[in-house]
């Protein structure tokens, strides 16, 4: 199933400080430091609620001077991988 | 019950234990940090087969209370009668579950431990050295003590807030040299992450990147979100209030009189 259709949140275990343009998050835990580019900050951001991978790569789309090809697969990536370190959770549609 | 008072960071921690091989162990392996005075904080420490028990708490962290829940060890700070109530599985080693409750305190009183060496000059101000395993710390600890310095970790360093700064602490949680020279501390004067390098070279970290780098060099203990968040804070507030540096050096004795050069003073004196 193409992941950007899912829902995600983001998983309250983890802890995050953004610090200008970049940011840390660290799972609670697990004690891992993860650190977060611009573009994976402000995704990281945008899930304060739960959103569609595709409506936060509109959001991304609206921000940074990127085509929509590249934000989808940032997004995917992002996604991808904070799921698997359960940085973020899937939601129920 | 038996018990036994350590001096770290400048704090007296009672440990008590019905365990009484715990403060048997402690009193041997320690001696330069167990003290004969009234603790200010007391660690009482219970062994339980499993802390299965404890699943369904909710930790809290706030001005009276600040806990902690990890698979194998359960932390209950009450910061009234300042007292932590550790109840630890008896996979987990006295070292291991110290280093743990020492680290949490510290986060709690505005501090953290960081993984480093910290070198005392005369002036009683420290040079912290920090990095990952293999950047060079014991290496900057053995020319220290090669050169007569006073080296108060190099491993852990208990790092506390001391008026507008901070001081580094020496822990008896100890590193490859297995020894500290002294149980002191000292107001930072500088926070240098090492890297091994062609030459000695200072470049100064923004506070930005000095939170960054801090950050991924702490011992994380971590187990409630908002102890992480507390951490977070206490790593902004010593990034703004200390200088840090990037440092590129070479293993020779020459790294004190490239320091003291850089700083027109006598840091890391003997």
């Amino acid at each position: 199933m193409d992941i950007l259709k899912q829902t995600f949140a983001r998983n309250e275990e983890v802890a995050w400080r953004s610090v200008v343009d970049q940011g840390l998050l660290v799972h609670s835990r697990q004690g891992l430091v993860y650190p977060m580019n611009p573009v994976g900050m402000r995704m990281w951001l945008l899930l304060e609620k739960p959103l569609t991978g595709e409506q936060l790569v509109q959001q991304l789309y609206s921000e940074f001077d990127a085509s929509k090809e590249k934000l989808s697969e940032d997004a995917s990536l992002f996604l991808t991988q904070c799921s698997k370190e359960d940085l973020i959770r899937q939601e129920a549609d | 019950m038996a018990s036994v008072t350590l001096s770290i960071a400048g704090l007296n921690i009672g440990i008590e234990s019905e365990d009484k091989s715990i403060a048997a162990n402690i009193s041997k392996n320690w001696h330069k940090f167990v003290v004969k005075e009234n603790p200010d904080w007391t660690f009482c420490i219970e062994r339980v087969r499993s802390l299965r028990a404890f699943d369904a708490i909710l930790c809290r962290w706030d001005q009276e209370r600040f806990q902690v829940k990890r698979k194998a060890v359960w932390l209950d700070g009450d910061a009234t009668t300042q007292q932590i109530k550790l109840v630890v599985s008896y996979v987990y080693g006295i070292g291991d579950i110290l280093r743990l409750a020492v680290g949490i305190l510290l986060v709690y009183l505005g501090g953290f431990l960081l993984h480093g060496a910290a070198i005392l000059g005369k002036d009683g101000k420290t040079g912290v050295f920090y990095g990952k395993s293999g950047s060079g710390k014991s290496t900057v600890s053995k020319l220290a003590e090669k050169t007569g310095r006073i080296i108060l970790t190099d491993e852990s360093i208990a790092i506390l807030p001391f008026g507008s700064s901070f001081k580094a602490w020496a822990t008896p949680f100890y590193g490859e040299l297995g020894r500290v020279s002294k149980n002191l501390g000292g107001e930072i004067a500088f926070m240098a992450r090492i890297y091994h390098g062609q030459e000695n070279q200072l470049t100064p970290f923004s506070s930005r990147e000095l939170f960054l780098e801090l950050v991924q060099n702490v011992f994380f203990f971590a187990g409630n979100r908002f102890a992480v968040e507390r951490f977070f804070d206490n790593v902004e507030a010593l990034s703004q209030a200390v200088n840090g540096y990037r440092f590129d050096f070479l293993p020779t004795a020459e790294i004190w009189n490239y320091l003291n050069g850089y700083f027109e003073a006598n840091l890391c004196s003997k």
